[in-house]
C-alpha cells in the first residue's frame, strides 16, 4: 500500500513537472482577510515592500502598513479623496531631496496624480503631489505606478510614471518633480507597426527600475508582455513567449537578485519567475482558485527580506511564499 | 480514556472503528500459542522478545484497522451576534444593542476568539463572518426594516459557524417576529449543540396610535355620496389631526379652517369617525385616512409613524372608457377618431403618460397599445397590464407596426402570454434572422451582478428563437475573454438563461480581445442583421481602430452603454471613447450616470435587441388578407377587409383557445382574439396608420370594424346589481358578493362567478366563490402582505323566466395598510427566555460587562483529527522485520566493538583480540557442526526426523548465523570444499532428503517387524 501510494504521488508529481504546470503556492503564511477592519482587505490592488516595511492599498482607498510576519495593521490611513476611484499603485523609495527618508509613492489613479508621503509622518499628510487630468506634458490619465531612480547616495534622480486610459505612456520627471519627457502611446500590439510607428502600450500597469543595470522594466499588461527599456525609453527587448505560455495580463513586477523578475499575472492567476537577460521563464507558481496556495486575479507581488508577498486580490489576502523567494533577495527597483 | 459515540479516545488518539480492537484478544492468544511451539528452539530472551514484537505487531495492525487519528481539541470560541434591526425595536435600543456587543466582547476574550455579526429585519444579512479581528458589529446594509425574520437570521448565523471553534449565538431582539419561526431555528441550534444566549430588548409603548382601518363601500356610482368610516386605536388620550386623501390628494374636511384636516381628540381604546365623501371620477379611487399627532404628543402619545395611515379602494361606476396609448398622436389618430365616431369614450395618451399601477389601469374598460414597443413601459407597468387583463377583466388590443409584437421587444415580456398570437415564430417558419453579441462588463457599476444578469436576460429574451445570440465576458479565473454563451440560436432560452446565471463578472482590463471575439462570432453568423452591445464603465482599454474598421467593413454595428465612469460624469473621457466606438460603427451610445438612468438599462438592452429584430417585419407588395370564417362575434358582419402592405410576423397559438380570424401570406395571423383570465384580448399585426394600411384608413367599414372589436374586448358593465364586501380577518380576506336583478331586486341564484385577485407584489390568485344563501356568494383569499388587493369578478347567471343569461363584471378591493411589524406595542421576552432554555443558553444581564460572552462551560470544543493509520502500519511493518531479525540475526557485541574500533582507528592489540575471538567462535561452530552430524546420524531412529528438518536444533538458534561487517564465519577451506561439490546446495539437500527418506523407511520396516 505504501509503495503504491508513493508511486502514485511520484507519478503525479513527475507528470506535473513534465508538463511544466504551475502548482499551488507553497504558502508559508497568509496575511489579511476580507473586511473593512484594520488588517482586513477590500480587494487590495497595490503592494510595495522596502526598508523593512510592507504597504498595501485596497479598493476602499485604505493604505495600510502591515506587520510582515503577522499581518497586523501597524498604521492605516485614507487617501485624501476617493469618490471617483481608488489608487492602484504603491512604491517605496526615498523622498526627493531627502536621501535617507522612506517615502511612500501612491498612484492616485482616478484623481490623475501622484501622492508622496513620508512614512515617518504620523499625520500622513502628503509631502508632495504632482499631476492633473489631461494628455499634455505633466498631466495624467489614470496613472498606474511609479518607479524611482536613485543615485549611489540614495538621492532621487528621476521619477517614472505609467498611465493608461487611452493615454498609455511613461512620463519622466526630475527630482524637482518637473516634467522631463514621455514615451510610448496607446496601441494594441498585434495591430500596430511598432518598428515604424514607435512603441505602444496597452495599460502599462507596473514599472520597476533595475538600479544596478539602470534599466526600466514595464509590464505592458493588456499586450501581455514585459519590456526592458533604457532609462531614456529606448526599447531593449520584449519578454513574453507566444502561444499558451505567454504572459496573461502581467500586472505586478518585483525585481530580485541575479536579474530575476517576479511577475504577478492578473489573468494567469500565477506568479512567474523570469530571467530578465534571457527572457526565459524559470518557474511558475500558483493556480486559479480560492484555496490556500491558489490565486484569484493577483495584482502584485513584493519581496521583503526572504519572503515574497503575493497580493491575492480576488481572495482579499496576501499569501507569503517560502520558495523560491527564500533564495531571492530584492535588489534595485524601488526599495 | 473516554468513549464517544462509536469511537474510542485513548489520550490524544481516537479510534473511529474501535470494534476492530477486539480482534487483538483472539489473535494475541493465537500468536502466543503458535509462538510457544515455533519459538521453542529459540533462546528464552529471544523468544520473549520475538513474542513481544509479534504481539506489538498484532496490536498495531488491529489499531490500524480501527482507523486511528491524532486528536487535537480546539480552544477557540466563536460568538455570532444576531441583532434585530427591524422597526418594532425602538431606534434608540438598536444602537444600545451594538454597543452592548462591543463592550461584552471585550471582557474575557482571548486572542483566538472570533466575533461575527448577523442582522435581522425583513431579510437577514451576514455583516461579518466570525473573525478574530472584529471587535464591533458595524452593521451596513440591513435591507427593509418593515418586517422581522429571526428564523432566517438564526439559520444564517448557524451556517457561518467556523469549523475549528466552539460556537455560541447571542440573540438581541424584542422577540417580535412577522415571518418565520424563531422556535424552529432554535431547534436547529439545539440539534447542532449551539447554545443561544439572549438579550431581550424590553419595552412597552405607553402611548401609541394606530389607524386600524378605513371602510368604504366596494362599489358606488360616480357622484354618489359615500361614507368613509375610520377606526383609530389609541392607548391614551391623544390630540391630533385627521386627514382624508383620495388618490393621495388631500380633501378639505373643514372649510372653515385654513387646514385641510380636522382636529380630533382620541380617547383610550377604539375611536370611530365617519366622513362623507363625494367622488366625481370614474374607476377605482383609493381613499386614505392619516392621523397626525400634535408635536407635543410625538414620542409620548404616538411613537410609530408607519401605523398612522390606512386606506381602502372604492370602484365608482360610470360610462365605460377606453385608453389608447401610442408613441405619437399621429400613430393612433385614425383609430381614436373611429372609436369616438362609434360613441366610445376614448382617452388618448402618449406611452410615457401611461398609468403606473393596476389601480390606475382599472379606471378603463379597455386599453389599446398602438404600435408601442415594450421598452416604453416599465416591468411593473407591463405586469400591471397583465393583471389588468387576467385578474381585472379589462380588455386589451395590440395593433401592429415596426415597434410592436416581436419587433417591439414584447417577446419574453409579462404581456406576451396574454396575447392571442405567438410572438416568436416557430423554427419551421423560414425568415431572415438576426445575430446579437453581448459584451458584459458590469462588475464596476452599482449592483453590477444584478444588472448584468438582468440586462443580458432582457436582451436575450427579446429575441426570437431563430435569432442568434452570443455572450462574452472576461473570466477572472481563466484570465481570458471567452464566450459564456457561444453564438447560436436562442432556442427556447433555457440554455442562454443558464449561461447568464453562470456569468462570473470578471473585471475586464481591455476590450480588444472581447471585441475581436465578438467580431469572429458575428462574421461567421448566418444572419441578416448583426449587432453588438457593450456594457462597461469605460475603464477597460479600447479596441484598436483597425478592429473597429473591420466591423464597419462587415456592416456590423456596435452600441455602447457606459455606466458610472470613474470621473467626469457624462463628459468622462471613458464615456467619450465609448461614444466614438458607437458612432464609428453606426450604433448608438448611452451614458448612464445616475441611479434613475441605471434602472433603464434593461429597457435599453431590449431596445438594442430590436436592432436585429427587423427580420420579424414583413413588408412588400399589398396583399389581400383572408378571412378564416372562424366564429367570432366582432367579425360576424365582416365579409372582406382591405389590403395590407406590411405586418409583424407572428404565429398561431397552440396553447389556448385563440381564434385567428384574418390571415396573411404563409397563413401568418393578421388578426386573432381570445379570452385570457377574466379579460379579452385582440391582436392585429397590421397597423392602423397609412404606413401599412392606407386602404384600411379610407375603408368605409374601418369605423364599425374597430367599434365592434372594441366593444367585444371592453369589460362588461353588467345588467345585474352586484354588491361586494371584503372583510379582512388576520391574513385572510373574506369576499362576499350579492347578486340581484336591478329592476325587481330579485336575488340571482346559481350564478357562476369567476374571481381573480391581483396582489400588491404582482402575484395573482384565483378566488373560488360558493353560494351560501339566496343570491349570496362567499370566497376567501390570502392577503397577508401589506398593500392593495384588487379583486376582479365576472359572473354569468341564468336569465329570468328562461330569458337569456345575465352577464357582467364587478371589481372590489381591500387594502392591508401596514405590516404587523408596526402593530407590536411591547416586547416578547417570554419567547426569548424559552429559546435560551431550549438551547442551553443564558438570558444575559443588561450590564454588558457582566455578560460573560466568552463562556466556554458546557460547550463541545471542536476536534481536528489527523489520520494515523499509515503511521501505525509503517511501525507494524518495522516491528515485523525486527521480529524476524530477533530470531534470525545474532549480534555479537564484541565483534561490533571490534568493527567500531577498526573504523575509528584504535590499537592493533584490540584487532588481534578480535581475530582471536572470531577464531574461538569459528572453532565452536565447527564443534557444533560435528556434533550436529553425529546427532543427525543417531537421530535416524527418531520418529520426528522429517519434522526436525524444518526447525532449528535446540541451542542452534543461539549461534550467530550472519554477522554484519567484514568478518566471515566460514573458513576458506570449507568454502573451497563446498565449491568443489557439483551443485552443492541442491545436491546436498537432495541427498539429505533421500537419506532421511531411507532412514524413515528403515525405521518403519523395523517397527513393523517388531
Amino acid at each position: 500500500m505504501v509503495a503504491v501510494s508513493l508511486g502514485v504521488l511520484c507519478a503525479v508529481g513527475c507528470e506535473q513537472q513534465r508538463r511544466n504546470e504551475p502548482a499551488r503556492l507553497d504558502v508559508e503564511r497568509v496575511l489579511g482577510e476580507p473586511g473593512k477592519l484594520p488588517g482586513q482587505f477590500m480587494y487590495p490592488r497595490g503592494i510595495a515592500a522596502g526598508n523593512g516595511q510592507l504597504w498595501v492599498v485596497d479598493k476602499g482607498a485604505r493604505v495600510q502598513r502591515l506587520d510582515p510576519e503577522t499581518g497586523t495593521s501597524i498604521e492605516i490611513f485614507l487617501t485624501p479623496i476617493s469618490d471617483q476611484g481608488k489608487p492602484t499603485g504603491l512604491t517605496i523609495a526615498p523622498i526627493p531631496g531627502d536621501p535617507g527618508s522612506t517615502g511612500l509613492y501612491i498612484a492616485d489613479t482616478h484623481y490623475n496624480r501622484i501622492l508622496i508621503y513620508d512614512t515617518a509622518d504620523e499625520e500622513k499628510v502628503p509631502v508632495a503631489q504632482f499631476g492633473s487630468y489631461g494628455t499634455g506634458p505633466g498631466q495624467f490619465v489614470y496613472p498606474t505606478d511609479i518607479a524611482v531612480l536613485t543615485d549611489t547616495s540614495g538621492s532621487v534622480e528621476r521619477i517614472y510614471v505609467s498611465e493608461y486610459g487611452g493615454n498609455d505612456r511613461i512620463s519622466i520627471y526630475d527630482a524637482g518633480l518637473n516634467y522631463v519627457t514621455s514615451f510610448g502611446s496607446f496601441g494594441v500590439a498585434p495591430d500596430h507597426d511598432e518598428v515604424n510607428d514607435g512603441v505602444v502600450f496597452d495599460r502599462p500597469q507596473s514599472i520597476m527600475i533595475d538600479q544596478a543595470k539602470r534599466e526600466l522594466i514595464i509590464a505592458d499588461s493588456c499586450n501581455h508582455r514585459v519590456g526592458r527599456f533604457t532609462l531614456d525609453g529606448e526599447l531593449i527587448a520584449w519578454l513574453g513567449a507566444a502561444g499558451d505560455d505567454e504572459f496573461r495580463y502581467p500586472y505586478g513586477l518585483e525585481l530580485v537578485r541575479g536579474r530575476g523578475l517576479l511577475v504577478a499575472e492578473y489573468g494567469g492567476n500565477r506568479i512567474r519567475y523570469v530571467d530578465l537577460e534571457s527572457g526565459r521563464t524559470l518557474a511558475k507558481f500558483g493556480e486559479p482558485g480560492r484555496e490556500l496556495g491558489q490565486l484569484a486575479s493577483p495584482w502584485g507581488v513584493a519581496v521583503l527580506g526572504q519572503d515574497a508577498f503575493v497580493l491575492d486580490s480576488g481572495n482579499n489576502r496576501i499569501q507569503v511564499i517560502d520558495s523560491p523567494a527564500r533564495a531571492l533577495t530584492m535588489v534595485g527597483g524601488s526599495q | 480514556m473516554t468513549f464517544a459515540l462509536a469511537s474510542l479516545v485513548v489520550g490524544p488518539i481516537e479510534f473511529a472503528l474501535p470494534v476492530w480492537l477486539w480482534l487483538f484478544v483472539p489473535i494475541a492468544l493465537l500468536v502466543v500459542l503458535i509462538g510457544r511451539k515455533s519459538l521453542s528452539a529459540v533462546g528464552t530472551g529471544s523468544r520473549r522478545a520475538a513474542l513481544f514484537f509479534r504481539l506489538l505487531v498484532v496490536l498495531l495492525i488491529v489499531c490500524t484497522l480501527a482507523e486511528p487519528s491524532l486528536r487535537r481539541e480546539s480552544e477557540k470560541l466563536a460568538v455570532t451576534a444576531v441583532i434585530d434591526m427591524s422597526r418594532s425595536v425602538p431606534v434608540q435600543m438598536q444602537s444600545v444593542a451594538e454597543e452592548y456587543v462591543a463592550q461584552a466582547a471585550e471582557v474575557g476574550r482571548t486572542n483566538e476568539d472570533l466575533l461575527g455579526g448577523v442582522t435581522a429585519a425583513r431579510t437577514a444579512y451576514v455583516q461579518s463572518i466570525p473573525s478574530d479581528l472584529r471587535t464591533t458589529l458595524e452593521a451596513e446594509n440591513i435591507g427593509s426594516t418593515d418586517g422581522t425574520n429571526l428564523e432566517e437570521a438564526m439559520r444564517m448565523a448557524l451556517a457561518i459557524r467556523p469549523e475549528d471553534a466552539a460556537y455560541r449565538l447571542l440573540l438581541i431582539t424584542d422577540g417580535n417576529e412577522t415571518e418565520g419561526s424563531l422556535l424552529a431555528a432554535a431547534e436547529s441550534a439545539r440539534a447542532m449543540s449551539v447554545p443561544v444566549d439572549v438579550l431581550p430588548l424590553t419595552y412597552r409603548y405607553e402611548g401609541e396610535v394606530i389607524v386600524e382601518r378605513v371602510e368604504t363601500p366596494s362599489n358606488a356610482r360616480m357622484g354618489e355620496l359615500i361614507n368613509a368610516r375610520v377606526t383609530i386605536q389609541s392607548t391614551r388620550q391623544t390630540d391630533g389631526t385627521l386627514s382624508i386623501l383620495i388618490n393621495d390628494t388631500p380633501i378639505d374636511l373643514d372649510p372653515q379652517s385654513s387646514a385641510l384636516g380636522v382636529a380630533i381628540r382620541l380617547q383610550p381604546g377604539s375611536n370611530t369617525f365617519e366622513v362623507p365623501l363625494g367622488v366625481t371620477r370614474r374607476g377605482p379611487q383609493e381613499i386614505s385616512a392619516v392621523f397626525d399627532p400634535y408635536e407635543n404628543e410625538r414620542g409620548f402619545g404616538d411613537v410609530i409613524d408607519e401605523n398612522n395611515r390606512a386606506g381602502s379602494i372604492t370602484f365608482f361606476s360610470g360610462e365605460g372608457r377606453v385608453l389608447v396609448l401610442s408613441e405619437s398622436e399621429e400613430e393612433s389618430a385614425t383609430l381614436v377618431s373611429a372609436l369616438e365616431a362609434e360613441g366610445i369614450g376614448v382617452d388618448a395618451m402618449l406611452s410615457d403618460q401611461a398609468p403606473q399601477s393596476l389601480v390606475e389601469f382599472n379606471a378603463f374598460d379597455a386599453v389599446v397599445l398602438c404600435n408601442v414597443p415594450a421598452y416604453s413601459f416599465s416591468e411593473l407597468q407591463q405586469q400591471a397590464m397583465r393583471q389588468y387583463v387576467e385578474d381585472g377583466g379589462g380588455g386589451l388590443i395590440m395593433t401592429g407596426g415596426p415597434d410592436s409584437f416581436g419587433a417591439g421587444g414584447w417577446i419574453g415580456s409579462p404581456l406576451e402570454d396574454v396575447l392571442p398570437v405567438q410572438l416568436d415564430p416557430p423554427q419551421t417558419r423560414q425568415m431572415p434572422r438576426g445575430a446579437l453579441a453581448l459584451i458584459m462588463h458590469s462588475i464596476e457599476m452599482p449592483e453590477g451582478v444584478y444588472y448584468g444578469k438582468k440586462t443580458a436576460e432582457a436582451a436575450a429574451s427579446a429575441l426570437s428563437r431563430l435569432d442568434l445570440v452570443g455572450i462574452i465576458e472576461y473570466s477572472g479565473f481563466g484570465g481570458s475573454t471567452e464566450w459564456v454563451y457561444p453564438m447560436q440560436e436562442r432556442g427556447d432560452g433555457t440554455a442562454v438563461r443558464a449561461a447568464i446565471n453562470n456569468l462570473r463578472f470578471g473585471d475586464m482590463p481591455d476590450m480588444h480581445p472581447s471585441v475581436q471575439l465578438a467580431y469572429n462570432g458575428l462574421l461567421n453568423a448566418e444572419a441578416g442583421q448583426r449587432h453588438m452591445i457593450v456594457v462597461t464603465d469605460g475603464d477597460p482599454s479600447p479596441p484598436s481602430k483597425a478592429l473597429l474598421q473591420k466591423y464597419v467593413d462587415a456592416g456590423i454595428t456596435i452600441s455602447t452603454i457606459g455606466v458610472f465612469p470613474h470621473m467626469g460624469g457624462q463628459n468622462s473621457p471613458d464615456l467619450m471613447r465609448l461614444k466614438e466606438i458607437a458612432e464609428f460603427t453606426g450604433g448608438r451610445y448611452y451614458g448612464i450616470t445616475t441611479s434613475t438612468q441605471l434602472a433603464t438599462i434593461p429597457k435599453i438592452f431590449i431596445k438594442e435587441a430590436q436592432t436585429v429584430k427587423r427580420s420579424l417585419i414583413w413588408e412588400g407588395q399589398p396583399f389581400d388578407p383572408t378571412l378564416t370564417g372562424m366564429p367570432s362575434a366582432p367579425m360576424s358582419g365582416v365579409r372582406a377587409v382591405p389590403s395590407l402592405r406590411g405586418y409583424v410576423v407572428t404565429a398561431d397559438r397552440t396553447d389556448g383557445l385563440a381564434v385567428t380570424t384574418i390571415r396573411g401570406p404563409q397563413d401568418d395571423p393578421i388578426m386573432a382574439q381570445w379570452q385570457r383570465g377574466l379579460g379579452r384580448v385582440v391582436a392585429f399585426t397590421g397597423d392602423v396608420s397609412t404606413r401599412w394600411s392606407p386602404s384600411w384608413t379610407s375603408w368605409p367599414g374601418f369605423r364599425s370594424f374597430w367599434g365592434e372589436h372594441m366593444r367585444w374586448v371592453m369589460r362588461p358593465s353588467g345588467n345585474a346589481e352586484a354588491r361586494t364586501n371584503i372583510q379582512q380577518i388576520g391574513d385572510e380576506s373574506v369576499l362576499t358578493v350579492e347578486l340581484a336583478r336591478p329592476d325587481t331586486d330579485e336575488r340571482i341564484n346559481f350564478a357562476t362567478i369567476k374571481g381573480r385577485v391581483a396582489g400588491p407584489d404582482g402575484s395573482s390568485q384565483e378566488v373560488v366563490l360558493r353560494q351560501e344563501g339566496p343570491g349570496r356568494y362567499i370566497g376567501r383569499f390570502d392577503s397577508s402582505d401589506p398593500g392593495s388587493y384588487i379583486v376582479g369578478l365576472r359572473y354569468n347567471a341564468p336569465g329570468q323566466n328562461g330569458a337569456g343569461s345575465t352577464e357582467g363584471s364587478v371589481q372590489a378591493a381591500v387594502t392591508k395598510p401596514f405590516t404587523d411589524e408596526f402593530r407590536a406595542l411591547e416586547d416578547n421576552a417570554g419567547l426569548l427566555r424559552q429559546i435560551a432554555e431550549r438551547t442551553g443558553g443564558r438570558v444575559l444581564p443588561a450590564e454588558a460587562q457582566q455578560a460573560n460572552l466568552w463562556l466556554r462551560d458546557g460547550l463541545d470544543m471542536p476536534v481536528s483529527r489527523q489520520p494515523m493509520f499509515l503511521l501505525f502500519a509503517m511501525i507494524a511493518l518495522g516491528l515485523f522485520l525486527l521480529d524476524v531479525a530477533v530470531r534470525r540475526v545474532r549480534l555479537d557485541l564484541g565483534v561490533l566493538r571490534a568493527i567500531g574500533n577498526k573504523a575509528f582507528g584504535k590499537a592493533p592489540v584490540q584487532q588481534s583480540e578480535s581475530v582471536r575471538s572470531l577464531r574461538e567462535v569459528r572453532a565452536k561452530a565447527q564443534q557444533k557442526m560435528a556434533a550436529k552430524t553425529e546427532q543427525q546420524s543417531s537421530a535416524s531412529t527418531s520418529k520426528d526426523t522429517a519434522k526436525r528438518k524444518f526447525e532449528v536444533a535446540p541451542g542452534e538458534g543461539d549461534q550467530p548465523i550472519e554477522l554484519a561487517g567484514d568478518a566471515p564465519l566460514v573458513n576458506k577451506s570449507e568454502q573451497k570444499a563446498q565449491l568443489n561439490k557439483p551443485e552443492p546446495d541442491k545436491g546436498e539437500g537432495l541427498s539429505r532428503l533421500l537419506q532421511a527418506k531411507q532412514r524413515a523407511k528403515e525405521d518403519f520396516d523395523k517397527d513393523t517387524k517388531d
